[in-house]
């Protein structure tokens, strides 16, 4: 048997679990191009569906609420869901955001019922995002079996009524291009049911590779399995600052300080990253993310800060920051390095982060601070230069 | 047991620099003249700059300010600022 979590309309899921006045009333989640990215059934209601300009959609509906879309912040929620999931089942094939398969006969074997099952795989999304399970035979089921469940609820079907259920599901559902919708609508072809009754040989001829998919799908015989994907090891450092920063030279500082950190993680020791994940978020809950890959695995924080710095510097942060994530991705062990003898500057610098090491570790923070020049253009001169804690 | 010898990890710190002290002071039509340092009162020997500074008006604390950059005798240079809207007077390193 197959799990299905879903929470549709994702963005719009985790928005409304914000403003939850706005529940049941017509709002859209837009993007930076003005385009609406996800819209509530109310709003649908009216005329106003994603892919719309915002500005089309106001007009059709003008009691219309429009939230500002915040893609990172999705991910992040995307993110907890996700690994919650993995925590929980280990066959878990994760689609996107608010769509994840997950194997359910793994859970009944843990589990006494499938209803406790079902319900540790709902457990894994927060209740205001308004999950949905669905379990069946098949993949493609049991996404159908989740859309028709009401919000926190379950669809559950069986072996035996599968036809049954499918059969009635107009033909939208299926995963095929919109071309291929519009041609199976011109040949009167409404439900799965309408489309299962064809021969296979029909749709294969008439579609192709994807005729023969939507044939079987149609008829639930989607027998493919579950692709379980594993994350990569990742590290994750975090920085909440008391007073969010907007000054670029301390958050320089700040991020080069995050990035240390998690580079010194024991579980970062012999080993290099191949990408490194940047996330903020302002006091007001805005955030800003950006992945970079590296041209090959790093290990030396150093030459990590070096590919990461020029990429901080033209970031347009959506305000002062509050808090600043480093995630080190794709952790592989580092292969050997050709060294450069030490110099004298090298073994001074050396001694002196291990005596700030030992200071770290006698008080709990670091006692020595390093000047950064914060708005060195300032007339107000205690505006000029800040002391940020020196980390080793 | 032993108390583990670390102690807990704490927030990130940003201190600010320089950070302002109130000064006794003596002025005269605005201008200072003398100032109190450690029990004692140094005579302004020059004004080298004057400037002033009206910022963040919009905010509920805004900044409205008259900077000296004064030479004391003895040869000290500091920085003096009377608070305009509230009439104290302050001091800087730089």
């Amino acid at each position: 048997m197959v799990g299905c979590l879903l929470v549709p309309s994702f963005p719009l899921a985790c928005e409304l679990a914000e403003h939850r006045r706005l529940v049941g009333a017509p709002a859209v989640v837009v993007g930076d191009d003005g385009v609406v990215e996800a819209a509530s059934p109310a709003a649908e209601a009216r005329g106003v569906h994603p892919g719309q300009a915002v500005r089309e959609a106001i007009g059709r509906c003008p009691t219309l609420a429009v939230l500002e879309s915040r893609p990172a912040h999705y991910l992040a929620v995307w993110e907890a869901i996700r690994e919650a999931v993995e925590q929980t089942v280990f066959t878990v094939e994760p689609v996107g955001p608010g769509l994840v398969y997950v194997a359910m006969d793994e859970l009944l074997a843990w589990h006494r019922s499938l209803d406790a099952a079902v319900q540790a795989v709902l457990g894994c999304a927060p209740t205001a995002l308004g999950p949905r399970a669905g379990v069946a035979p098949t993949r493609f089921t049991s996404l159908l079996a989740a859309r028709r469940a009401p919000a926190g609820g379950v669809g559950v079907v069986g072996e035996d009524g599968l036809a049954a259920f499918v059969g009635p599901e107009p033909v939208e559902a299926l995963p095929v291009a919109p071309e291929m919708l519009r041609r199976l609508r011109l040949l009167g072809l409404r439900t799965m049911g309408d489309l299962g009754a064809l021969p296979r040989s029909a749709l294969a001829a008439q579609f192709g590779p994807d005729g023969i998919l939507a044939w079987e799908l149609a008829r639930g015989r989607d027998r493919s399995p579950l692709r379980a994907c594993r994350r990569p090891p990742r590290l994750t450092e975090r920085l909440s600052l008391e007073t969010p920063l907007a000054s670029r030279p301390v958050l320089l500082a700040a991020w080069e300080q995050t990035l240390g950190r998690a580079a010194r993680q024991p579980a970062f020791r012999g080993m290099a990253a191949r990408q490194a994940g940047l996330l903020a978020a302002t006091e007001r809950g805005r955030q800003w993310s950006r992945t970079i890959t590296f041209k090959e695995p790093l290990a030396d924080p150093r030459r990590i800060w070096a590919a990461l710095r020029p990429a901080l510097e033209e970031a347009q942060f959506p305000g002062p920051l509050s808090e600043l994530v480093v995630e080190l991705r794709g952790l592989a062990p580092a292969v050997g390095q050709q060294l450069a003898l030490p110099s004298a500057r090298s073994a001074l610098r050396g001694r002196l982060e291990e005596a700030l090491r030992q200071l770290k570790a006698r008080y709990g923070y670091c006692p020595v601070g390093r000047v950064v020049e914060v708005e060195p253009w300032s007339r107000v001169p205690e505006r000029r230069l800040a002391l940020i804690d020196f980390d080793p | 047991m032993e108390p583990g010898a670390g102690a807990p990890a704490r927030a990130h710190r940003l201190r600010s620099l320089n950070a302002p002290t109130r000064v006794e002071l003596r002025a005269e039509a605005g201008q200072p003249r003398a100032v109190l340092r450690r029990a004692r009162w140094c005579r302004v020997e020059t004004v080298e700059d004057v400037w002033r500074v009206d910022d963040g008006w919009w905010r509920p604390s805004p900044v409205a300010r008259t900077y000296f950059r004064v030479l004391l005798e003895g040869g000290l240079v500091l920085t003096l600022y009377r608070d305009d809207l509230e009439g104290t007077w302050w001091a800087q390193r730089y």
